[in-house]
């Protein structure tokens, strides 16, 4: 092989690898969440009106405790499962300023989905600020990942996303999904319980915002319809809100003031986590305009009355 | 008999030498190598967070020219740009002009590119070209920064070069290395592999791009002429460098009577230094390349250490009426720089006339010394984590083109990075901390109430508040319904706002140069910060 014919063979290859790893136009094609196995999904309305609020105790033990009442995380995580974990790591600030989840909460889950069998883990978040890798840092994402083996998907490429159709929605009819949660066994939401300048207060369907590509026509659109829509596309399989410390003004953002609540909220029906989650802020469901929206379209239960409220 | 023809045949009863591996020609050839890859490995660490061993602004330091230019526009000497330019100048007294051949990575990548063109070139490889012109362009360069006019910029090579790479190159390397790293099957084999470092989490773009790649290649072209061109012909760097040259103590001595007339070594010499005889040759061309000795078969030419003054031309047969004929181009180009319009301060204040729009990196001096220091070398555009940065067209004037103005739309000031400031080579960004930036003021949002969601039809939309890191957006309720305003006192002109607002593609809250800081010093900005922030309370 004389040179001229080896660099023809290196630039087809080349050519071949580059092509066959972007792969656009086939990854192009709509998707949509993978089902749940049938003994998962019937755990799901078995315990769906369970919303457990743990207070004492350390981090960790608070979210062994709020998932008790849910049956564990062997309920959720099966040996062999790709697990999706959205905490909000969005900001760049500390853990300490209350923007981002509590990387200790984060830490938990991490284990507990270890424990039960998790082959693979994934973070992903698709950051407000930039750069993106300076948030993981910033929140102690990076570092509670690394420890544990976790990865971390930087969602802000669009190539990542698949495009998701919403039948039912009201306002937004397709959206854009990060493709590691469609194809996630479990997806589970860590949100952390904020103020919010738009929405009042973000909890967990707020926190979906970070999966979703083109999130900010949503504002144009119509901020609450948006959310509530996306939740019929979307659902997380277990949300556990992270209210260690709170976010009490000047969200989402910060800085502002910081109210160490010391709890940990779970459950499988995301509005009606998010619902009972509002009382922190000294508010009521039908405060939050996306939590109502989300309760009309049937995506969960909004009333307070109507949730099984465990307190562990 | 003639000596020629005497060293002729005992040449040929030599017989043939295999050429030795380790000869000086191949030294220099791995030196270059060494430091083309370390001035790009240099500009891969040119990210933020900066986490570089050694100074990402090391070869400007090594500059002499744009230092110089720096120093005379500014009218300040600034310490830290002194030992590496001061080494490289000594040594250059001292060997000679062996920068040029040894270390500079665009002289290594003429020659590279010469390669390729050196069938067209071999030709014109013993043409003598007009070495006198980049003496002349060093002259139109330093008048001009005698009248605090830069010029240096649009020549200097290591200018040219981080340039091109920082507005080309970088491109197709992000654009082949994401196709790789953000596949989902490269993230499902070794997730390790999407998080490399060098390679920008998503495509970074710069105005220019197409002019910088042209030019470029219009140097490179210039190698079809003849080889290192550029170096021979318009360099001021290298003409810099020649002034420093006639005193070398490495001089190229040939045996007369080894000889054999050949003429390889005038006809290949790529700088055209070597008279045609074969034996004299321009001591300030002499870049130290080592071709000749390569080339000369019976082995007659060698670089020994001596002060022989045989052969070893120092003349630069400059011509007196075009030097300043070009000097004078350096007063109209500072008259050009200084009469445009951009140039024009309003009243007495001093603001200048230029766009509203010309917003400079927090840090920055006082636009008329910043404008002196900058060498265009467009470090802070690559460094700069969100891609705001971007080199100036009409923004800044004639006298600020290609300076660095922050374009919010396209990126922000992202609240913690001091980058920009951190590889300012001439510090025309000066230092800063990321706590300091809460009262560099560099300019002022203001919001279109023609445009805004909220303003203007009505609609919830709080994403300019949700994003500003520095709390400065407050609420009024106007007509019923909670409406954003601007706290002038608190808003730095980020453009973290404009960056984020949703309304397209004009954003409905944009920065303006109303409200930038920095003609205050810094003692005095944090004053004025901090006795608004009291009576705020």
């Amino acid at each position: 092989m004389n040179r001229r014919e080896m660099l023809q063979w290196l630039g087809l290859a080349g050519i071949a690898v580059v092509a066959g790893c972007s792969g656009r136009g086939t990854r192009q094609s709509e998707g949509t969440q993978k089902p749940l196995d049938t003994a998962r999904a019937e755990h799901q309305k078995k315990v769906g009106n369970v919303v457990a609020v743990a207070s004492q105790g350390s981090v960790r033990e608070m979210v062994e405790r709020a998932l008790r009442p849910l049956g564990g995380m062997e309920k959720f995580v099966r040996p062999g499962d790709t697990v999706v974990l959205k905490p909000n790591a969005a900001w760049l600030r500390t853990p300490e300023q209350a923007a981002n989840t509590n990387p200790e909460v984060v830490a938990a889950v991490i284990d507990l989905c270890q424990k039960a069998g998790a082959k693979r883990i994934l973070i992903v978040e698709h950051t407000c600020d930039n750069p993106a890798t300076v948030c993981f840092e910033m929140s102690g994402i990076r570092k509670v990942a690394d420890a544990a083996g976790a990865v971390i998907v930087n969602a802000n490429a669009e190539g990542m996303y698949r495009p998701v159709s919403i039948p039912g929605a009201k306002v937004l009819a397709q959206t854009q999904v990060v493709r590691d949660v469609l194809e996630a066994d479990c997806f589970i939401n860590l949100p952390v319980a904020k103020d919010h300048s738009a929405t009042r207060v973000t909890l967990g369907l707020k926190n979906l915002m970070g999966v979703v590509w083109d999130r900010q026509t949503w504002h144009v659109q119509g901020l609450h319809e948006c959310i509530g829509d996306f939740a019929l596309a979307v659902k997380p399989h277990l949300t556990i809100i992270d209210a260690t410390r709170i976010l009490a003004t000047k969200g989402p953002k910060g800085p502002g003031e910081v109210k160490h609540l010391n709890q940990v909220i779970a459950g499988v029906d995301p509005v009606a986590v998010d619902a009972f989650a509002t009382t922190l802020f000294g508010l009521k469901p039908d405060d939050i305009g996306y939590i109502m929206h989300a309760h009309k379209l049937g995506v969960g239960e909004a009333r307070l009355n109507r949730l099984n409220i465990t307190r562990v | 008999m003639s000596t020629a023809t005497e060293a002729r045949q005992r040449f040929k009863a030599m017989g043939r030498v295999r050429p030795r591996f380790w000869r000086m020609q191949n030294v220099r050839r791995m030196v270059q190598v060494a430091f083309l890859l370390l001035f790009l490995f240099l500009l891969a660490l040119t990210v933020y967070p900066l986490r570089s061993p050694v100074p990402v602004d090391f070869f400007f330091r090594a500059d002499p020219l744009a230092v110089l230019s720096t120093f005379i526009a500014s009218r300040e000497v600034i310490g830290a740009l002194i030992p590496l330019a001061a080494v490289v100048l000594a040594l250059t007294v001292v060997l000679g002009r062996f920068f040029c051949g040894w270390f500079c990575p665009m002289g290594t990548l003429i020659d590279l590119s010469d390669r390729f063109l050196v069938r067209r070139n071999r030709r014109a490889a013993g043409a003598k070209g007009f070495p006198q012109v980049k003496y002349y362009i060093l002259a139109t360069v330093l008048v001009s920064a005698l009248l605090s006019a830069q010029l240096a910029y649009f020549f200097d090579p290591f200018g040219i070069l981080t340039r091109t790479v920082v507005w080309v190159l970088v491109a197709p390397v992000t654009l082949l290395g994401r196709a790789v790293t953000g596949s989902p099957w490269v993230a499902d084999w070794a997730p390790s592999l999407t998080q490399i470092p060098f390679i920008p989490e998503s495509q970074p773009h710069y105005r220019m791009n197409l002019l910088a790649a042209l030019l470029f290649a219009g140097i490179l072209a210039l190698g079809l002429v003849s080889r290192r061109f550029w170096c021979r012909n318009l360099c001021p760097l290298g003409a810099l460098l020649a002034l420093f040259s006639g005193w070398g103590i490495v001089r190229r001595q040939t045996k007369a009577d080894q000889c054999i007339e050949c003429h390889r070594c005038d006809r290949e010499c790529k700088m055209g230094a070597i008279l045609p005889d074969g034996h004299r040759y321009l001591a300030r061309e002499c870049i130290y390349c080592y071709n000749c000795v390569s080339v000369c078969a019976p082995a007659a030419t060698s670089f020994p250490i001596t002060l022989r003054r045989e052969g070893f031309e120092t003349a630069t047969d400059l011509n007196r009426r075009r030097l300043l004929g070009f000097a004078g181009l350096g007063v109209l180009w500072a008259g050009i720089s200084a009469g445009d319009i951009g140039a024009k301060k309003v009243g007495n204040s001093p603001i200048k006339a230029s766009s509203p729009f010309r917003i400079r990196p927090p840090g920055s001096l006082p636009e008329e010394q910043f404008l002196q220091k900058c060498v265009r070398c467009s470090l802070c555009m690559k460094v700069c984590p969100t891609n705001g940065l971007q080199p100036a067209l009409t923004e800044a004037g004639i006298e600020g083109f290609w300076t660095p103005i922050l374009v919010p739309r396209i990126g922000h000031c992202s609240q913690h990075c001091t980058a920009c400031g951190d590889v300012c080579p001439t510090d025309a960004i000066q230092p800063f901390t990321p706590q300091e930036k809460k009262y560099l003021f560099i300019g002022r949002a203001y919001i279109d109430r023609s445009t805004c969601i909220v303003w203007a039809q009505d609609k919830k939309c709080l994403v300019c508040d949700e994003h500003c890191s520095y709390r400065a957006l407050h609420w009024k309720v106007v007509d019923g319904l909670r409406r954003p305003f601007v706290n002038e006192y608190l808003c730095t002109g980020c453009g973290e706002c404009e960056a984020k607002c949703p309304v397209q593609p004009i954003a409905a809250i944009r920065v303006t140069t109303l409200g930038d800081l920095r003609h205050l010093t810094r003692e005095a900005q944090k004053r004025f910060y901090e006795r608004h922030l009291e009576k705020e309370e």
